[in-house]
């Protein structure tokens, strides 16, 4: 990469945050496939027990500021996920 | 993002024995992908993979309209297949989908298993052996990658709903007669917005950094 990744995630956010406004316009409240194919077998689902710490949110802000969230988590777990690995199979090499 | 907003398989949907075989499955698979990248990557890849990662969980946050009210969002799979190579892939749809299910209850956690398989290993398999046979027209098979992987996930998920359904009794899943033409017929569409949006990102990728698509393509011809 040419750059640093924050610079990357900052476009990539900046994407977003253009974007979510059409999702909001065009899609927000609509079933996806999977969610219709339940509504259209009947099938009442039975619910988790677990309670995530966070959802998507109600409102655009709520939606951009969790979508930044998530997408800042990803790129950590995933990079330090994969440093580790390298380190250990660095050490386990040697 | 409230109706509409847990996109995968939640819990209490599929019959246990289907879940757990989903696990079952996807770990094994999984596993090996990142064994084979932590043995092979190369660090200086690490950063770029990362920042994909992060853009397909923003990208699948982002339903469109597709027909008759119904959304559909990105998988990403053949977009990271193409770009990353196919154990790379796996690991980047696994993170996503993990922190999708653990930090944001999109997913259930018992259901992680069929999500992972779906979307993590069906998907990334199906774009990278479609991108592999390719030969010429590369926009032509990455579209086709991508279509294929949305409706083959689609088509495991419609299995599994109907296995769960036969299983049970009814209790868990939905029969196949509503199981199999809805989600396929639903993601037949959706997998050409899929393959729009992939061959459109990676044209663009190709012009302002052509060594990440040539690196892509010869990690799915290894």
């Amino acid at each position: 990469m040419k750059r640093g990744p924050a610079t990357y995630l900052a476009a990539i956010a900046v994407v977003f945050a253009i974007l979510l406004p059409l999702y909001y316009v065009f899609s927000y409240g609509e079933n996806d496939s999977l969610e219709r194919t339940i509504e259209q077998g009947n099938n009442a689902q039975g619910g988790s027990t677990y309670n995530a710490p966070f959802s998507y949110g109600g409102s655009y802000l709520e939606s951009l500021v969790f979508g930044i969230l998530g997408m800042v988590l990803v790129f950590v777990v995933f990079y330090a996920l994969l440093l580790v690995m390298r380190k250990r199979r660095r050490r386990g090499g040697e | 993002m409230q109706k509409g907003s847990t996109m995968h398989i939640p819990d209490g949907l599929m019959d246990p024995l289907i879940w757990v075989i989903g696990f079952v499955v996807a770990m094994p698979i999984l596993l090996a992908a990142f064994r084979k990248l932590g043995r092979e990557t190369d660090e200086d890849r690490i950063p770029f993979m990362a920042v994909l990662a992060a853009g397909i969980f923003v990208a699948q946050m982002l339903n469109f309209p597709v027909a008759g009210g119904t959304t559909g969002h990105l998988i990403g799979a053949a977009l990271a297949v193409v770009l990353v190579g196919p154990a790379a892939a796996m690991a980047v749809l696994t993170v996503v989908i993990v922190i999708q299910s653990l930090f944001f209850g999109d997913g259930g956690i018992t259901a992680l298993g069929l999500n992972l398989l779906n979307m993590a290993v069906v998907a990334p398999l199906v774009s990278s052996l479609v991108y592999a046979a390719s030969r010429r027209n590369l926009k032509a098979s990455i579209f086709a990658a991508s279509w294929l992987s949305v409706f083959l996930a689609a088509f495991a998920t419609a299995i599994e709903l109907s296995a769960s359904f036969l299983i049970s009794g009814g209790t868990y899943g939905i029969t196949p007669f509503i199981a199999l033409p809805a989600m396929l017929g639903y993601n037949a569409v959706i997998g050409v917005a899929e393959g729009i949006i992939t061959v459109g990102i990676w044209a663009f990728i190709s012009q302002v950094a052509p060594e990440i698509a040539k690196a892509g393509k010869e990690e799915v011809a290894q």
